[in-house]
């Protein structure tokens, strides 16, 4: 029984060494989005996403003058998350943004998806723009 | 001989003056604007930097004329000189990387911007100040955010690589900034193998692919196409 008991011991401890020596696979934006969905993917990513765009519009010379925050793209028909956006503004303002609504709107002969940078990411509530903040980039997300 | 002499004396003296009218010079003046303490660098009548803050011992006029003297002491300043960027931890503004004035914490807060955001404000500001016949025109001081009448328009989006038409913008923003507005400029990127970026950047001009200039104050608010 003892040696039941001891044998059993040992294959827990090896088990538990060999599984802590084996490599974690390498996580990415894609399987993030995959298993946990878009809204914990840009939570998880976004400081990440934003930083690379900034740094793509530095290298432009066009970087933004104020605070930018990468925040999901919210359909305000189905309250789904449908893809992420950067949004820049004195950084006040862009503390509040936690999503960018997405409507339809047609003004003349444009066409379009509006997005509106609002402080919650429940657009059933009602949608309250927050003001001074802008849209800088689209993120699309390939699944 | 003398002929020689008093002709190459004469030459020297028009491009002395002409050096002289084509200088910028820097001055500062200390001045109280409803009712805030407020010291200004001007240049030939526009004002690049309003100091708000004092610190170091110095009064904000005292901080304005540091600023002048520093500007004045780096001869044929030119605008591309003007840099915005991290000195000792702080963000600054510099000019041929000589240290110009650093944009506290405290003086972005006034100013409603991050420490970056009021040194890029000060590098643009000087920019203009440099260019021939540019103009500044002054932040608002105290009393909180002025009156703007804003404006919207839609232009078209240009790909920054190709210079193709993508799409079309509706840009937003104070009436005469998006008066300026005369494209959407996309500069496309990738993160890892998953996401796409498209920055949209308002531009004055749909020469996008040699020269990009973004016109402050606007930003898009929607995209999409024009029906035909």
């Amino acid at each position: 029984m003892r040696s039941r008991a001891m044998l059993l011991a040992v294959a827990l401890a090896a088990l538990a060494l060999a599984t802590s020596t084996i490599p974690a696979p390498a996580i990415d934006l894609a399987d993030i989005v995959k298993v946990f969905g878009i809204g914990y993917a840009v939570s998880r990513f976004g400081p990440q996403i934003n930083s690379a765009i900034n740094t793509l519009l530095a290298q432009r010379g066009v970087e933004w003058e104020g605070t930018t925050k990468v925040v999901p793209i919210i359909s305000i028909g189905t309250g789904t998350f449908i893809g992420a956006a950067q949004v820049a503004g004195p950084p006040e303002l862009v503390q509040t943004v936690k999503a960018v609504a997405q409507g339809e709107i047609k003004v003349g002969n444009f066409e379009g998806r509006v997005m509106i940078p609002i402080g919650t990411t429940n657009v059933r509530r009602g949608i309250r723009r927050v003001e001074g903040v802008g849209l800088s980039a689209l993120v699309d997300l390939r699944i | 001989m003398r002929r020689y002499y008093v002709l190459t004396a004469l030459v020297v003296a028009v491009l002395t003056a002409a050096a002289g009218c084509l200088a910028v010079t820097f001055s500062s003046r200390a001045r109280t604007v409803n009712g805030v303490a407020v010291g200004e660098v001007t240049a030939d009548g526009s004002v690049p930097i309003q100091v708000r803050v004092p610190g170091a011992g110095l009064s904000v006029g005292e901080r304005a004329a540091i600023i002048a003297q520093r500007l004045n002491s780096i001869p044929n300043l030119k605008p591309a000189d003007i840099t915005a960027g991290r000195v000792r931890g702080e963000w600054a503004v510099l000019a041929r990387g000589h240290l110009i004035a650093t944009a506290e914490s405290a003086a972005a807060a006034q100013a409603g911007t991050s420490a970056r955001g009021l040194a890029l404000s000060w590098r643009n500001q000087l920019r203009a100040a440099l260019v021939p016949g540019g103009t500044v025109s002054p932040p608002p001081v105290g009393g909180g955010p002025a009156f703007v009448q804003t404006a919207q328009k839609v232009v078209p989006i240009l790909s920054v690589g190709t210079g193709l038409r993508v799409g079309a913008a509706l840009v937003a923003g104070s009436s005469d900034q998006v008066a300026k507005v005369k494209a959407v400029a996309q500069v496309e990127g990738e993160f890892g193998r998953t996401a796409r970026i498209r920055a949209l950047v308002p531009v004055s001009t749909e020469d996008v692919i040699r020269n990009i200039r973004r016109v402050p104050g606007t930003a898009v608010i929607a995209v999409g196409d024009i029906r035909l």
